[in-house]
């Protein structure tokens, strides 16, 4: 009876031991758990913030092989991360600026080309210009006319489309009516008044031209 | 009843803003379209001074008339006026112009001057811009000896219709701006 006794007390009492026991020790395993995932995360983070700042230095040190689309394309791979680190912000705030400055040379380089190009066509069909002029100035029918048939050879038909732009705004281009060469010669001739320029020549295997594009001045 | 509701005035909302996208051209284009017209209306008074001109070879008369026609609506009409009637004639415009070639006069010399808007091009709902030009034509007819027979000036107004069109040129799609000239009304006819 009294051994009885003893057991039903000391049973609770060490399951009580057992149970903060368990608990202690277990809370100590999760605690180190953390602590290294903890550890884990730091050295990753670590590891992104010293490779972001090796590439991002490298986009900043190239010297000019690295195409812009792909200093965009690593710089945007960085920012997604938002990795959150002042040296990172810092060298990202100096290659986006390193990229705005060389899209604004490239596009000022496209600009030059296509004034180059612009004027070395408008020096290249000054002729056909000049041609037109004397249509226009003609003092006679006779002479306009021996103008017109001059003319007329450098062209593969008497139907090549002439197009004439009258305003020109970006993507925006207005045109006049579409004519032919024949008739915008006979129109020359006619009015006497030539106020336009060569804009752009589309020639044939042959060297005859198949279609003319006309600006106002 | 409500969704119907909603789809409708989106449906109208929407027709509403393309009108007004349409509508909204750059004043640069628009002055471009403008100067396109009076050019046209210029391009006529050569047209009219050439086929009256006695010394214009028949045949360069008849290329010429051809050419002015094309300037026109279908079905346009010209007024003639003269000092010594209170009518006016109005006759369609290839036979105004064949009826100019024939003058009996041994010289013809016609001038149009102060050639601007009267009214300048408005959208019309179609799309179409319409504008009135009125221009000032000095007409005057010599005999053989070089004598001043008859001279009047009169003041006309030409209305004028421009609409944007497209066509496909070489495979390219070309947007240009079709500028037709309508009825030519005489305004008043004076001897100065």
């Amino acid at each position: 009876m009294k051994t009885q006794f003893y057991f039903k007390s000391i049973i609770p009492r060490l399951f009580i031991i057992l149970l903060v026991g368990g608990i202690a020790f277990s809370t100590g395993g999760c605690k180190s758990k953390k602590k290294l995932a903890q550890e884990a995360a730091a050295k990753e983070y670590a590891d992104r913030v010293a490779k972001a700042i090796a590439e991002l230095e490298a986009i900043l040190n190239d010297d000019g092989t690295m195409p812009v689309v792909e200093m965009e394309r690593r710089l945007n791979d960085i920012k997604s991360q938002n990795l959150n680190d002042t040296r990172v912000n810092e060298l990202i705030k100096q290659v986006e600026a390193k990229i705005a400055a060389q899209k604004e040379a490239l596009r000022q380089k496209q600009l030059d080309d296509q004034k180059k190009q612009e004027a070395a066509e408008e020096q290249t069909y000054h002729y056909i210009d000049e041609y037109f002029k004397q249509v226009a100035n003609s003092k006679t029918v006779p002479e306009a006319n021996a103008k017109i048939a001059e003319a007329m050879k450098m062209f593969s038909s008497p139907d090549v489309p002439v197009l004439i732009i009258i305003s020109k705004a970006g993507s925006d281009v207005d045109y006049d009516k579409p004519t032919t060469i024949e008739k915008y010669l006979n129109y020359l001739k006619d009015t006497k008044n030539y106020n336009n320029s060569v804009y752009s020549v589309k020639m044939d295997g042959y060297g005859q031209i198949v279609s003319l594009e006309l600006i106002k001045n | 009843m409500k969704t119907y509701k909603s789809l409708i005035i989106l449906l109208f909302a929407g027709f509403a803003l393309q009108g007004v996208a349409q509508d909204n051209l750059s004043p640069e284009r628009k002055q471009a379209i403008d100067s396109l017209a009076l050019e046209k209306v210029r391009d006529l008074s050569k047209y009219i001074s050439l086929i009256g001109d006695k010394d214009t070879p028949f045949s360069e008369a008849n290329r010429v008339i051809d050419r002015a026609v094309e300037l026109f609506m279908e079905g346009s009409e010209v007024g003639v006026s003269s000092l010594y009637k209170e009518e006016i004639n109005y006759y369609q415009v290839r036979e105004y112009l064949e009826r100019l070639m024939r003058l009996n006069y041994s010289k013809v010399d016609i001038e149009w001057y102060k050639i601007e808007y009267v009214s300048d091009l408005e959208r019309q709902p179609d799309g179409t811009y319409v504008g009135v030009i009125t221009i000032f034509q000095k007409f005057s007819g010599y005999d053989q000896e070089g004598g001043l027979v008859y001279q009047d000036v009169t003041k006309k107004d030409i209305t004028v219709y421009v609409k944007r069109k497209e066509t496909q040129i070489a495979g390219k799609l070309i947007g240009f701006w079709d500028v037709l000239l309508g009825d030519i009304r005489v305004k008043e006819t004076t001897k100065e």
